[in-house]
């Protein structure tokens, strides 16, 4: 697993990947219950203060060539302290893969199989990204392009549901609660971006072709902007914040106000048809990125020895996070977003500052051209 | 090997799930509503009355092309219970069949209920994730019951024909489209207050000559104006011609017709049709209290003419762009200010307006006294209307004959 | 056995006679030889698989023709092998003292010739089976492009493709599988196009196949392909010749298998068995169109009565109120649910499908009309089952149908089952969660080193000219980089330049 690499393409397929699922469902309606109206300026605020964080970690990546996170703190703080960072790291991935599982879980328990136990669903979908796993994180991300795909018909079609129904006014008045408010309320994207953020310090060794990898992540972040604010304005635009606050998904509610032409007046279907691929391609990297976290702090050598007992730790956090799901967007709402941004402001600042005392950015400091935009 | 241990985990997981299906219904054997309508019960005025019109789709048509003649199209049950959820229980209990809301078309609610509270009415049907948020949401002052079972129209089942009555609601502007979209975003709104369309029955004749004259009579169902809320409970009625006044400025594109006293004879009409209607609502501070301006631009063209006249095409289309200005104007003023004066209640977005244009102030103290201020501030209307076209006709109606005499007699004059 | 030709002949013949058997079959000539003073010979030979008349005409006639020289004693110092070589009117004659490449070459269909008081036979080349002519593909009809198609010889086979494709690095490379059967396996491939990683990969898998016989070419493909369990099939096969040396001018490699019509193309990814000669045989936006339509028939093939099952019994909003209505209808007193339903009437449509295959032509009539009748009108009328999963049902089988690829088209239709079970369990869920597991299976799996879902995951940008799209032919200036062909250039900037027959040659 450790050989394996992904292309260019690929690794900028996959970061809209990791952030639109649950940005687009959860996040805008947590948002919107801070902000009100203004859910679309705050998730954009969070969008430029995420992609700094992430260009830092891309810095710092690229300074620490075919290191992880894992592998740079070891660098950098030496044995024990990195074994540390990985126990995080590793807490910090199985929570998030809940997180970002329990999305899925979600909207399948409240609108598709409202019957069915949701320890099924959940026991279902990790076995699922198991399976994934399994298979190698490659596997995984080649699946990012169908993910991707799955993003803009969603985007399409929904846009095209919904926008009979748009009104501008709904916007107005901008920063109606001051702009405190809405950079307060950028932390549930930031929430959002930390997933990405510590993902790509796992998986950005891989890349095959570093070079400029600066801008390169710049524009898939750019790319995953545009496809994920769509939603926010839609949703603003189409139910009035009032409703987006009322609701745990958000995305499907607006999916229940879109009618594709009179004669296909249902949308959810096909929401959730697009929707899963890049959902799972979050879930499986995330999981992934959990069993790369164990095997880079103790070094078993079998992947299969992590993969399995790890998802006897997942389905019962899955289960118990998600189970009554206003505990879940209660979570997410304090402390996950909270600790997110801590997170993944915290451990790349912490690690680039210390770096930075010792002299060790100075070493290669020539590998690292393309991202002097950070 | 990893894949055979992950192959075989699935299969021993396949294999322990019990063949469980927990949520299969088959088609079959799940009643889909057409319609909804809920009263206060008669009995008891802390019961919920729900009536649902339920397709039978053997009376729909089956495939098999001879149609039973005997067979209704629609099932009407009904049942009370103590919340909206409670009845519709009651009401599975004794048909044979699992209701579903999918397909639902619209909400009738009855006055009785509505005055009171029609909070739970709108919770519970966007609480429920089968029902669509573009369905159909009405107030009547008959009860809901009837209105749902009443058999109407020429569509195959009755809970689809008045969805297509609110359909082409643009094109005469006696209600607002009224979905549970809108009602939800105004009902959850901090400014609006709601504004739900109103149905009632009437008796038509039908085109087919009965022997026996009461099976010659049916009832038709038709929107009859708007039912004005403030927050929870509805105030009273604005009219059909009320409600057209709001039309032009809260409507979706509408294309009205408007008829206007023909400028030679006051006695005949010309008929206008309006389209590319826009509106805008301005707001402005004057000490404090907020005045508005509501614009409306718009362009029309000349349908019919009742009479000829002897003026050229511009002459008649200025004077005519006059008295429709005039006249779009004053359905405006009147319906406006029944709002404001009688029911005291914003649902035209002026509060909207006021927040979105002057936040400060709005935020200060105008939100908190709005219910106070709405009803005296001052409106004013400003219509411009430009007949762009005259159908097909290069000048006015001319019948030399007419316009001969008319001559002589100016003359003699 | 690794006895040599002792030169004895009576001795030898015993040895011959304990090997390969004195059977009804095979024949022992004895001949003297006037030529050899006198010299006593044996011929050696299968009945069935030597040409007869070449036999008599060209073998034995000049071997007991009196000979020209008989008196002129001094002249008598030809040495044997040039003797032979010049005597006999065959193309190919071979000395050997090895026993085993004697039997072999006996088996195969040459003829053996032994002298006595000579230490090594003589293997002559006059094979000659009845065998079929080359005709019409039968299983990949093309409504345009040449008809011939290979056929159980080897010896045709190879020829068809040289007639095609007469770049000097052509290269058949043969070798014999099977312990028993003793089958003749060719590698073709064009020298200095193909990936000489690939080539070895191939060449060693298929040395190290240990088995005693090869029938047909399956064999080989079960032997060499990556995963071993796989539905999927890993190599494209097909009985058209131009398909083949389309293959080999790609940088990739044929494998052909004595005895089987259908050839084996090594490096094959998923998108390959979408894809049909005729896509290049007429207009590129035709061709484009009909790889759009064959994916669409892909996905319908899987999900058709899945689809019914999801929107009948699971998600019955999705469909609009009228069809509902009359879905609904229709299903009155069905006493089944939907899932049942679909499940067996797939299954009887294998059970159709597997009859009609092998049946005689006069019994296919019968069956069709049971299968129209019964099934179709009679069952529906029953009220058994409903008319929209009959739809439902067809509309997966025709698509299946539109798969060019046999293999793959029975590969999906067997994967229905298991995404229909899925969908019955967990709707949307379940559906979506089945075509998840089998599309990161196909995206996992490799064929000779190349990933099998590419080039569309991972992607390769130049390789989409001629994948789900088709571009016009001078656009394609790049081969696919599936096979990673060592020359990448098909064609420069004209279309005139495509005749690039010299870059091989050694």
């Amino acid at each position: 697993m450790t050989k394996a690499k992904i292309s260019r393409m690929q690794y900028f397929l996959l970061i809209p990947n990791l952030l639109f699922p649950k940005a687009i469902g959860i996040t805008a309606g947590v948002t919107a219950r801070r902000v009100g109206g203004d859910a679309w300026t705050a998730m954009s605020i969070g969008f430029v203060v995420g992609a700094s964080i992430l260009l830092l970690m891309i810095l710092l990546s690229s300074k620490f060539p075919n290191l992880t996170l894992i592998g740079i703190a070891d660098q950098v703080l030496g044995k024990w302290p990195s074994k540390l960072v990985g126990l995080v790291l590793l807490i910090f991935f199985i929570i998030g893969f809940a997180v970002s599982a329990n999305v899925m879980t979600l909207h399948l328990k409240e609108y598709f199989l409202i019957e069915t136990p949701f320890i099924i669903i959940c026991l279902i979908y990790i076995l699922l990204c198991m399976y994934g796993v399994a298979l190698g994180v490659e596997n995984i991300i080649r699946y990012a392009l169908l993910g991707f795909l799955g993003c803009l018909l969603i985007n399409i079609t929904m846009v095209f549901g919904t926008i009979n129904d748009f009104e501008w006014i709904n916007f107005l008045p901008v920063f109606d609660r001051g702009l405190m408010a809405n950079i307060a309320g950028s932390i549930y994207v930031l929430g959002d971006l930390a997933l990405a953020i510590m993902a790509i310090g796992m998986i950005f060794p891989m890349l095959n072709d570093s070079n400029k990898a600066g801008w390169l992540t710049f524009w898939a972040l750019a790319t995953s902007a545009v496809i994920i604010m769509i939603w926010p304005i839609l949703e603003l635009g189409v139910m009035g914040a009032g409703a987006m606050e009322q609701y745990v998904v958000v995305c499907m509610q607006q999916i229940r106000c879109a009618q594709l032409t009179r004669f296909l007046p249902r949308y959810e279907l096909i929401m959730v048809f697009f929707f899963t691929f890049a959902t799972f391609v979050q879930s499986a990297t995330l999981y992934f990125c959990a069993v790369y976290s164990v095997k880079q702090t103790i070094s078993v050598k079998k992947d299969w020895y992590i993969v399995v007992p790890l998802a006897f730790v997942l389905l019962p956090v899955t289960y118990f996070m998600a189970r009554d799901h206003n505990d879940y967007v209660n979570f997410l709402d304090y402390p996950w977003s909270q600790i997110c941004t801590a997170l993944s402001i915290g451990i790349p600042l912490l690690l680039f500052i210390i770096a930075l005392v010792r002299g060790q950015l100075m070493k290669d400091n020539q590998s690292a051209a393309g991202s002097s935009s950070a | 090997m990893i894949r055979k241990l992950v192959a075989s985990i699935l299969l021993i997981i396949t294999l322990v799930i019990p063949s469980g299906c927990w949520d299969m219904r088959e088609i079959n054997e799940i009643g889909l509503v057409m319609a909804v309508g809920i009263d206060k019960s008669p009995r008891d005025p802390n019961l919920f009355l729900v009536t649902v019109q339920v397709a039978n789709p053997q009376g729909s048509g089956s495939s098999g092309g001879e149609k039973q003649k005997n067979e209704s199209q629609v099932w009407i049950a009904n049942a009370e219970g103590k919340t909206i959820f409670d009845a519709i229980r009651e009401i599975a209990r004794f048909s044979s069949q699992r209701i579903m809301w999918a397909h639902n078309n619209i909400i009738v609610v009855g006055e009785s209920l509505a005055r009171d509270d029609i909070t739970p009415v709108i919770d519970f049907f966007t609480h429920n994730h089968e029902l669509r948020m573009k369905t159909w949401m009405a107030v009547t002052p008959l009860s809901a019951g009837d209105v749902v079972s009443s058999n109407v129209g020429m569509g195959n089942a009755p809970g689809r024909s008045i969805t297509e009555v609110f359909r082409f609601q643009n094109l005469t502007g006696l209600g607002l489209p009224s979905d549970l979209l809108n009602v939800y975003h105004d009902f959850t709104s901090e400014n609006n207050n709601l504004l739900i369309s109103s149905l009632t029955l009437n008796e038509a004749l039908t085109q087919a000559g009965l022997a026996d004259i009461s099976e010659n009579i049916v009832e038709q169902i038709e929107v009859s104006g708007l039912a004005v809320f403030d927050k929870n409970r509805m105030l009273g009625y604005l009219t059909a011609d009320e409600a057209r006044g709001l039309s032009w400025f809260l409507g979706e594109s509408p294309n009205l017709v408007i008829s206007l006293p023909h400028p030679q004879n006051q006695n005949k009409s010309v008929a206008v049709e309006m389209n590319a209607v826009k509106a805008k609502i301005d707001s402005r501070l004057n000490q404090g209290a907020p005045e508005f301006t509501i614009e409306i631009s718009g362009s029309g063209h000349i349908s019919e003419e009742d009479t000829f006249s002897s003026l050229t095409i511009n002459e008649f289309k200025s004077t005519l762009e006059n008295l429709a200005e005039q006249q779009i104007a004053a359905e405006i003023r009147s319906s406006v200010s029944k709002v404001q004066k009688e029911y005291r209640s914003d649902v035209l977005r002026f509060g909207k307006t006021v927040h979105v244009q002057h936040k400060k102030e709005w935020n200060r103290d105008l939100k908190y006294r709005w219910a106070e201020i709405f009803p005296e501030s001052e409106v004013e209307v400003v219509v411009k209307v430009s007949i762009e076209s005259s159908t097909l006709n290069q000048v006015p109606l001319r019948n030399y004959k007419e316009l001969a005499n008319t001559n002589d007699q100016s003359q003699d004059k | 056995m690794q006895q040599k030709v002792s030169g004895d002949l009576r001795k030898d013949e015993q040895l011959l006679i304990d090997t390969i058997g004195q059977g009804l079959d095979t024949e022992y000539r004895h001949l003297l030889v006037p030529a050899l003073n006198n010299a006593s010979v044996l011929i050696v030979y299968i009945k069935g698989l030597i040409n007869t008349t070449e036999l008599e005409d060209a073998i034995i006639r000049p071997l007991t023709a009196p000979s020209r020289n008989a008196n002129e004693k001094g002249a008598k110092k030809t040495p044997l092998p040039e003797f032979i070589e010049s005597t006999l009117f065959i193309a190919g004659v071979k000395q050997s003292q090895d026993w085993t490449e004697i039997c072999d070459a006996i088996v195969s269909g040459d003829s053996v010739l032994l002298i006595n008081k000579y230490d090594a036979a003589f293997i002559l080349a006059n094979r000659g089976w009845e065998s079929r002519a080359i005709s019409e593909p039968t299983s990949e009809v093309e409504i345009r492009g040449p008809k011939d198609s290979f056929v159980e010889n080897l010896m045709p086979n190879m020829a068809l493709i040289r007639r095609r494709v007469r770049d000097y690095g052509l290269r058949f490379e043969g070798m014999r599988l099977g312990d028993r059967s003793k089958t003749d396996v060719v590698m073709v491939y064009i020298e200095g196009l193909v990936n000489d990683q690939i080539l070895h990969e191939v060449r060693t898998r298929l040395q190290k196949i240990k088995t005693d016989a090869i029938m047909v070419s399956n064999y080989i493909e079960e032997f060499i392909e990556d995963s071993k369990y796989s539905i999927f099939p890993k190599m494209e096969r097909t009985e058209r010749p131009d398909k083949a040396s389309a293959a080999i001018l790609e940088g990739r490699i044929v494998i052909m298998v004595d005895n089987t019509p259908f050839v084996v193309i090594a490096p094959s990814v998923f998108w390959n068995f979408l894809q049909s000669p005729t896509d290049y045989y007429e207009k590129y936006i035709l061709g484009t169109f009909w790889r759009s339509i064959r994916l669409l028939a892909m996905f319908l093939a899987i999900s058709s009565s899945s689809a019914y099952v999801l929107l009948t019994s699971f998600h019955q909003e999705m469909l609009p109120t009228s069809l509902a209505l009359k879905i609904a209808a229709d299903r009155q007193g069905v006493p089944f649910p939907a899932a049942i339903e679909a499940f067996v009437m797939e299954v009887l449509l294998e059970v159709m499908n597997e009859a009609g295959l092998r049946l005689p032509k006069a019994l296919g009539q019968t069956v069709s009309i049971v299968g129209t009748l019964v099934i179709g009108q009679a069952a529906v009328q029953a009220g058994l089952i409903g008319p929209a999963l009959v739809i439902a049902v067809a509309t997966g089988a025709i698509s299946s149908y539109a798969i060019p690829s046999f293999a793959m088209s029975s590969a999906i239709r067997l994967l229905r089952f298991p995404v229909l079970f899925c969908s019955s369990l967990f709707g949307i869920f379940g559906y979506l969660g089945a075509v998840i597991f089998i599309t990161l299976y196909l995206m996992s799996l490799r064929s000779f080193g190349a990933p099998f879902y590419s080039p569309i995951s991972p992607f390769q940008k130049d390789d989409q000219k001629d994948t789900l799209l088709r571009l016009p032919r001078p656009q394609m200036k790049k081969r696919p980089s599936l096979a990673k062909p060592q020359d990448s250039v098909r064609q420069t900037t004209t279309p005139r330049s495509q005749n690039k027959s010299e870059e091989g040659g050694p």
